[in-house]
């Protein structure tokens, strides 16, 4: 039997990362343990809580039930993928500005199920929301504010946004 | 983080290439598809296979194609996702209800319908309305090909028929005549979108000139594999659509069906789900 690493490319938030994979780890694993890409994160690591969740050519999946193998030729994006320097994407900025942030352990997964929601379906309703969401649990804030955060972008012209420009760095006034 | 046992990976090109390793391993090999119930199953240390043979690879293997005339062909390896763009109004409702329901969206995205079916549990979401649509199931073996109906596939909890061999394709055939209105629907009761059905049903009623032309009720997590209730539908088969005559149909479920746990919780769930659901399949038709 042959577990032995082998070498694959795989194209993270744009970036093409060579590596040696063993044919048991996940993509979380890799992503965490070997990328240092500690944002996507493990809750339950039987894909019940969505913690984990990425993009994967564009739609959500759960990283902890993906071998890495899996992931070679595909488009993975993670939540560090939505942030460049100063640059934030919309949905981040949102999720800051409505309070929908506690201890912010769901909140990679969340933002992550929520742009593939918003680029899919730029102007959802909240029961839309609520089921793009519903693969992402959350125990800190009871979910209000995170729909809230979502459907402040669903009404804005969000399609113009698409690829994560550059937010304006204030605070919602009360 | 505990990493998986180890195991040797194979992508197979083709289905005889899968089928083949498949026989040549035997119970050490599993078949991979969408991985959402293998992994886990491999997390829990429920099963410890040597060998993970991968068909997402056989991109043949991912369509769905033809309509309530031709009837619907699905490859095995079709997403549950893809499954949500069937039609609401057609007779393939029920499927697109357990699409709809089916976990959670990164799961849809994942989850293959072959995958569902080859699980072979009890609360199948996939599997109950393809057994009220009379779905036959293509199987690939070494040695051939063999189309086997689902209702006889699951023979007990988490088995079936497969011997070595890798399900294809779904096909769901037409309606034996186009003239009559048909209607399908399914439900399942749970807590939340994530959790396996407590109780799941489906329904496919034909009506031709206000009477049950023909219908099929099945049932998930009720019985050590799914179920029809039989003798609930001869009540209703042949004759006129009614309320009264829906109530005691419904009366009869308990025959079929044999919860091990929640009993009395789940006989009433399934009797009220049964009456929502031929009402609503009834509605379905006249549309």
């Amino acid at each position: 039997m042959s577990n032995s690493a082998r070498l694959i490319d795989l194209k993270i938030n744009g970036t093409t990362y060579t590596m040696k994979i063993r044919n048991n780890w996940t993509l979380l694993e890799v992503l965490r343990e070997k990328l240092g890409l500690t944002g996507t994160k493990c809750g339950c690591n039987r894909g019940e809580c969505g913690a984990c969740t990425v993009l994967m050519d564009g739609k959500p999946i759960l990283s902890c039930l993906t071998l890495a193998l899996d992931a070679v030729g595909k488009e993975i994006l993670t939540i560090e993928g939505l942030v460049k320097d100063e640059d934030v994407h919309p949905l981040l900025q949102s999720f800051v500005n409505y309070g929908a942030i506690q201890c912010g352990f769901c909140s990679p997964g969340m933002i992550m199920s929520a742009k593939a929601l918003l680029d899919k379906n730029p102007h959802p309703s909240e029961d839309e929301i609520r089921a793009g969401i519903s693969g992402n649990l959350c125990r800190c804030t009871g979910y209000v504010k995170i729909v809230e955060a979502i459907m402040a972008l669903a009404n804005q012209d969000y399609a113009t946004n698409k690829n994560h420009l550059p937010a304006q760095l204030s605070t919602r006034d009360e | 983080m505990e990493t998986l046992r180890e195991f040797n990976y194979i992508s197979a090109k083709t289905v005889g290439q899968a089928a083949l390793l498949l026989k040549k391993h035997g119970k050490k090999a599993a078949i991979l598809a969408g991985g959402t119930d293998l992994i886990i199953l491999m997390r829990e240390g429920l099963i410890f296979p040597k060998h993970i043979i991968n068909i997402k690879s056989i991109s043949s293997l991912d369509y769905m194609r033809g309509n309530e005339q031709e009837g619907l062909s699905i490859g095995a390896l079709t997403r549950i996702s893809t499954m949500l763009e069937l039609d609401s109004t057609g007779i393939f409702a029920s499927l697109l209800d357990a699409a709809r329901s089916f976990a959670t969206p990164q799961v849809r995205n994942m989850a293959t319908i072959g995958g569902n079916v080859c699980r072979s549990v009890s609360n199948s979401d996939m599997v109950l309305p393809l057994i009220t649509l009379d779905a036959q199931l293509k199987l690939a073996g070494s040695e051939g090909e063999r189309v086997i109906p689902i209702a006889s596939f699951i023979t007990g909890p988490g088995r079936n028929l497969l011997d070595d061999e890798v399900l294809t394709e779904i096909k769901i055939p037409p309606l034996k005549s186009s003239t009559k209105m048909c209607g399908t629907a399914f439900e399942k009761v749970v807590r939340t979108s994530v959790d396996l059905a407590i109780v799941s049903c489906a329904v496919r009623v034909v009506i031709d000139n206000g009477n049950f032309q023909d219908i099929s009720l099945a049932f998930g997590a009720v019985a050590p594999t799914p179920v029809r209730a039989r003798n609930a539908e001869q009540v209703l088969r042949g004759q006129k659509v009614s309320t009264g005559l829906i109530s005691k149909a419904v009366e009869r479920i308990p025959e079929d069906i044999a919860p091990r746990t929640k009993h009395e919780y789940k006989i009433h769930v399934s009797k009220t789900l049964a009456t929502r659901l031929i009402n609503k399949a009834i509605n379905r038709a006249g549309k």
